[in-house]
Formats: structure tokens, C-alpha cells, sequence
């Protein structure tokens, strides 16, 4: 994404960026926090390109350092990202070995380490050394959208920049841009913070089909009408065996209760738009504690699926408690 | 780039750089060989950022054309897809083209490859830099220089520091230090021509591979040196290490000057009862021997509570002074006797809980070891 673009999603950070860099006073380290989808990376390899471009719109994007970094091929410039959800011993001892040597090329290192929360707290301590006792001409840039599961002694050496979540308006937008419909786009804006992951989902096969199953079942339920088992079992949406789509389907069921609950409180937003007549109707059905009920199930069983629970008894116990 | 080679010249230099490439590396580019071909023959470049390995090799050799170059040109090609590509084809030369900046194809005369590369331009800018005023050394020199040194260096990664060999020219002269903090080696080395001086720390393991590739070589070594980079050259190799950033610990005073006991032993004899003595050693525990010196002997014993324990006498060729009791890890003492090269050694003494040093009659080198207490 181009610096242009980011200053528009994080002008706040940017600000800072490019003030502190315009007067040659950059902190060593930088501790990115803010949620997923914030472009708390992007703006990392935004950083390191400006001090590495060599074209005089800095970053020209176009110039050898500038594409090295893009693609990861710039000798002084290091991009340490968890694998399988952790950051292993072995990436922290290639971290402390590049720490402790020479640049390859002249000019600055850069660190770039994301999701520093998913750092042991042995690992975090040594790389805690490196930030205390700053070289000259290194950068530190650690990334998080957890930022209390970070010991507070790195919390301290950083300097911390708050990114900013999107507003769920600009991803509306931006989606109806993309030639999405509005009522999908709305449906998406709740499921991510991140433009592009939204997009990906919007034009997924998948979405506009678990929206109508969402819809057929949660349906059924507020009218007592139809089994939403039975539901299931006719649906073309494989939900039973396919962990990914019941990941979906519960999140947008989330969404629908939740709007359940906004129209009992007679609150206006509401995200199901072409919903909202269907659920005033049979909205007498339904009290309170049974909706808050409803919310805490579907979240226990996200939970649950997290743990890898067999998802057929996660889906049957699901609707014994939502019927 | 369009070139055509002898396969087996080609090979061998592939298979000289290909010790530097990376097998895991965050940099996808540094998985391939840089391919540099200009008139006067080609470059080959593997590095894994650390180490970098670089080799000429030119269009005749003894009179014999090897390389016929169509285009000149650079590439960056896989590494170690090359390797196996020329390894599974049984014919004297090959073919290799570069298309459309993103292909390499590799002709043989019965099979075609045609390879996905990465931009050339993005290799790494190496400069293999070639100072005015290097260090020239001999192979078998080098060789010891790097042996005698490279056995005290710290394992341990807690101090990088230490995992490196310190390399200093003051006035003319070159020191080579290491330590882990229990021993030190150190090398020096009268050079007779002027040196800027100098204060630097190269990796140990650098150091250990670039002997490896000298081992069986002979001839003189350029060193060259800068702030954050060394490089060696021999003949048509260029071998680049990155540098250790930081201060080395200033060791110049560690080194004692006075003796109380001096021993003198034939080298092997020793080495042979050391050996024997830390079998009783265990894997990994601190293996600790005692030397208890008489008058007429020295009696070495080791004492494992849960293996057992060994004694053995051993009769020095020479000794002068008082008589004392010492401990320590056998292991030290078996490292430096076995880089030193001398028929007879003498182990020097100051007392019981002080360092100690085994010096020969070559006197640029001196291994010092630090006791343990023992009751």
C-alpha cells in the first residue's frame, strides 16, 4: 500500500513518523499497537523504505532498495513474523546473531518483528537487551494487536504509536466501491478491520451463502416454524465438515443476534438492512434474557471450535440452546 | 547472458561457493548463485549474508578455451537446483541463457531446463573490497593462525562478543585473541611491512569455515580489511565475513608474566595421558583432572563419584620450581595441546587457583587455561 494511502487510514501515526523523521530525531524502537487490519506492517515497510530509497519522492517505490524490501530481500533489513502462531526459539537465536554483527551493505538495520505478544516471555527478555542498549543507526520496529499480554519492561524502552481501527463506515464504502452490495458490505464491515482480508471475503463464494443459511435459520428460530437442524441438513453450505465456513457462519449469526438485540431496544442500526421488518414482526417471541442467552451460546461455541471441538456435537448443542 | 561452459570446471566452482548458500534464509534471493559474466570470464557469488563466497573463473585455463561467452551479462540462478542439475548430466559442456530477465535455461545436448529466477538486481551489494595495503600470509600459516585461535572461542551466545576471534595490528604487529572466559588463545605475528592499525572481531565460525576451504590449498592469502567486513583471497576465491559490532574485552593483562613451576613434556606423550585420563569423563559435566606434582613426578587423577576414578604417573622431561596441586578441565588442556605443533611443550604455573599457560618454542602462540579450586 502506498505511503499516500496510509496517511489517509493512519494519519495520527504518520504524522509522528514523518515529523520525527523530517527532524532526524526517530526513536530506536517503535512498539505498533493496534488492531488487525490497522496496516501497522504496512507502515513498518513504509519506514524502512524511506531511510532505504534512493529516488527523491521518498519512498519512490521503484528504485532496487525499495522493491528489496518489498520483497523481502534487503540485507539490512529484517521481517521476523511468527510461524504457526508463535515466534520460535530459533528466529529469536537468528535475531540475537544479526543483532550482534555488521551490516552487510552501508546504512541503517531494521528490525521489523510482528506480533511481539506472540514472543515468550524468555525470548522477549533477550531481545529486551538489544532494546536497552540501542546502537547507533538501528531500528527497532515491534508490532502488536495485543498489547497487554507485553511485558511492561519492553513496553517501557518504546516508543508506543496507537493505530487508529478503521471506522466500519470507511469499509462500507470502500466495499461499495469494490461493486459489492450494500447489504453484504454491511455484513463484511462487522467481520474485519482489514481492507483487503474484506474484500476477499466479500467477493468469496462463500459469504452470500452462509448469509441466506444465517438468515433461513435464524429465521426459524424467532418464528418457531421450521427445525434450523433441518435447516442444516437441506443447506448447500457445508458448515458440518468445513471448520473455515463455521467459522463464518457463527460469526454472522453473532451479527444477527446482535441485531435481535438492537431491535428489542428499539436501536436503530441495525446490519441485516433487508431484515429488519421480519424481526419487528415476530420480535414478541423472543425476551431479553433468552437473546443475551442466544449471543453467550454462539460464543461459547466459537470458543469451543477453537479448541477443535467435534463440530457436529458443537452444532447440535448450539441449537438445543438457541430453539 | 548467454554463455557456454565445461561442465566439470563449472561444477567445481559451483560446488566451491555452494557452501555459503543459505539452506534457511528469510531473504529468498540468497537461495540463488549470482552469476556475474563479463569478457574476461565469470563471476560465481553465494553468501547467506554472514559469509559470502566469490569465484573467478576465467575463459582459459592452461591454454585451454573452458568458456565460450556469447552475451555478457549477470543472473541470479536457485543454488542448489543447479547443482543437482549438473550433477545428474553426464556431458562436457552447457549451455546457460538468461530470457526475458526471468528465465535461465540450461541446454544440454539431450535436455532443456527451463528455471524460474529472481531479479538479479536484487541480490545483495556485495562489495568484495580490495584495500591497497593487504595482510599477505601463507595457506599453511593462515591454517595454524586459525586453529591455534578458534578453540577458545565462547559457544555461548549471550555475549556475541565472545563468539568471535579479536584481531588487532598495533605498530606493525598482529594479535589474534580468544577467549570464553575460562582460556585464551592467543597468536602473534610480527608483520614486516607497514599496517594501518587496526581493532576488529570476526565471527569463529567464519573463520572455521573459510579453513575448511583453505585446508588443502597452498600459496599467499590477501586479507583485507575494513570496520565491518574481512575478506580473504586466494588464487581466484574470494571468501567475506561480516564482523562482530562492539568492543572486545581487553585482555593484554590476563597473561602472566611470572613463574613459579615450570614443567616441559614431550606434546603427544601428554596428549595420550590426558586422553586416557578423561574417559572416566562424563558427556557434558565439567570434566576436571588433577595434576599433582612431586619432585620425581606428577601423578594425573581423575575422580568421578558416580563412574569411578584414574590415576597415572607421568614423568616430565624437565621441571623447576615449587610443587603444587591444580585442577581443571581436561578438555582445555587436550584442545591447545593438540593445535600446537612443537615436539615439546612446557605448561607454566604462577599457583594453584592462577592461570596457567602452555607456551613451545614457537613463541607467537600461548594457550592459557584457568583452573578450578579443588578441596
Amino acid at each position: 500500500m502506498s505511503l499516500d494511502n496510509l496517511v489517509k487510514l493512519q494519519p495520527k501515526v504518520l504524522k509522528i513518523l514523518i515529523n520525527s523523521y523530517k527532524k532526524d530525531r526517530l526513536a530506536h524502537a517503535y512498539l505498533f499497537e493496534g488492531e488487525k487490519g490497522t496496516n501497522k506492517k504496512e507502515v513498518a515497510i513504509e519506514f524502512a523504505k524511506v531511510l532505504y530509497c534512493e529516488g527523491t519522492d521518498k519512498p519512490c517505490d521503484n528504485c532496487i532498495n525499495c522493491l528489496r524490501i518489498e520483497h523481502n530481500n534487503h540485507p539490512n533489513v529484517l521481517i521476523i513474523e511468527p510461524e504457526n502462531n508463535s515466534i520460535k526459539k530459533e528466529q529469536v537465536i537468528y535475531l540475537q546473531k544479526e543483532y550482534s554483527k555488521t551490516t552487510l551493505e552501508p546504512g541503517p538495520k531494521i528490525y521489523i518483528i510482528e506480533e511481539i505478544d506472540k514472543m515468550s516471555n524468555n525470548a522477549s527478555n533477550s531481545i529486551l537487551k538489544f532494546i536497552e542498549e540501542p546502537q547507533p543507526n538501528t531500528y527497532t520496529i515491534l508490532t502488536t494487536d495485543n498489547l497487554h499480554q507485553i511485558l511492561p519492561t519492553i513496553i517501557s524502552r518504546c516508543q508506543v504509536l496507537n493505530f487508529q481501527p478503521l471506522l466500519k463506515s470507511q469499509i462500507v464504502d470502500f466495499l461499495l466501491e469494490n461493486n459489492i452490495e450494500l447489504d453484504i458490505a454491511k455484513i463484511v464491515s462487522q467481520l474485519t478491520n482489514d481492507l483487503s482480508r474484506a474484500l476477499e471475503i466479500a467477493n468469496g463464494e462463500e459469504i452470500v451463502n452462509v448469509v441466506k443459511l444465517v438468515i433461513d435459520i435464524m429465521r426459524a428460530i424467532l418464528s418457531k416454524n421450521e427445525n434450523p437442524l433441518i435447516i442444516i441438513e437441506d443447506s448447500q453450505v457445508d458448515i458440518v465438515n468445513n471448520k473455515k465456513l463455521l467459522e463464518l457462519f457463527l460469526d454472522v449469526s453473532l451479527i444477527y443476534q446482535r441485531d435481535v438485540e438492537h431491535v428489542k431496544n428499539k436501536i436503530e442500526e441495525i446490519v441485516f438492512i433487508n431484515e429488519s421488518s421480519f424481526i419487528k414482526k415476530y420480535i414478541d417471541n423472543i425476551d431479553m434474557d433468552k437473546i443475551i442467552s442466544n449471543i453467550d451460546h454462539i460464543i461459547k461455541a466459537k470458543i469451543n471450535l477453537d479448541y477443535n471441538a467435534y463440530s457436529i456435537s458443537l452444532i447440535d448443542t448450539l441449537f438445543i440452546n438457541l430453539i | 547472458m548467454k554463455f557456454k561452459i565445461q561442465n566439470m570446471i563449472f561444477s567445481d566452482a559451483i560446488n566451491n561457493v555452494i557452501r555459503a548458500l543459505s539452506t534457511k534464509t528469510p531473504m529468498p534471493i540468497l537461495k540463488s548463485i549470482k552469476l556475474d559474466l563479463v569478457n574476461e570470464g565469470i563471476y560465481l557469488t553465494a553468501s547467506d549474508s554472514n559469509i559470502t563466497i566469490k569465484q573467478f573463473v576465467p575463459t582459459f585455463i592452461n591454454d585451454k578455451q573452458i568458456l565460450y561467452i556469447e552475451e555478457i551479462g549477470n543472473a541470479a540462478i536457485p543454488g542448489r537446483l543447479l547443482q543437482d542439475v549438473l550433477r545428474k548430466v553426464n556431458e562436457e559442456f552447457v549451455e546457460i541463457a538468461l530470457y526475458e530477465d526471468k528465465f535461465i535455461k540450461i541446454n544440454f545436448k539431450n535436455s532443456d531446463y527451463t528455471l524460474n529466477c529472481l531479479d538479479v538486481r536484487e541480490y545483495p551489494n556485495i562489495n568484495l573490497i580490495s584495500s591497497n595495503s593487504p595482510i599477505k600470509i601463507e595457506v599453511n600459516k593462515l591454517v595454524e593462525l586459525i586453529r591455534q585461535t578458534v578453540i577458545s572461542i565462547s559457544t555461548n551466545e549471550s555475549r556475541p562478543i565472545l563468539t568471535g576471534v579479536n584481531l588487532k595490528i598495533v605498530n606493525n604487529t598482529m594479535y589474534c585473541i580468544s577467549t570464553d572466559s575460562y582460556r585464551l588463545s592467543q597468536k602473534v605475528l610480527n608483520l614486516d611491512y607497514e599496517l594501518p592499525n587496526i581493532n576488529i572481531v570476526i565471527p569463529g565460525k567464519s573463520l572455521i569455515e573459510f579453513e575448511k576451504i583453505i585446508t588443502n590449498s597452498n600459496g599467499l592469502v590477501d586479507i583485507h580489511l575494513t570496520n565491518n567486513i574481512i575478506s580473504f583471497k586466494l588464487d581466484n576465491i574470494i571468501f567475506q565475513s561480516r564482523l562482530l559490532d562492539g568492543t572486545y574485552p581487553e585482555t593484554s593483562r590476563l597473561i602472566p608474566k611470572d613463574f613459579g613451576l615450570i614443567q616441559e613434556f614431550n606434546r603427544l606423550e601428554l596428549i595420550e595421558v590426558i586422553d586416557r585420563v578423561s574417559l572416566l569423563s562424563k558427556e557434558g559435566a565439567s570434566n576436571i583432572i588433577k595434576f599433582d606434582i612431586y619432585e620425581d613426578k606428577t601423578i594425573i587423577s581423575l575422580d568421578s563419584p558416580e563412574i569411578g576414578k584414574v590415576v597415572e604417573e607421568i614423568v616430565p622431561k624437565k621441571q623447576e620450581g615449587s610443587l603444587i596441586r591444580i585442577g581443571f578441565n581436561s578438555k582445555f588442556l587436550l584442545d591447545a595441546l593438540r593445535v600446537l605443533n612443537q615436539e615439546n611443550i612446557l605448561v607454566k604455573f604462577t599457583g594453584e587457583v592462577r592461570p596457567f599457560i602452555i607456551k613451545t618454542d614457537d613463541d607467537s602462540v600461548t594457550q592459557l587455561i584457568l583452573p578450578v579450586r579443588i578441596e
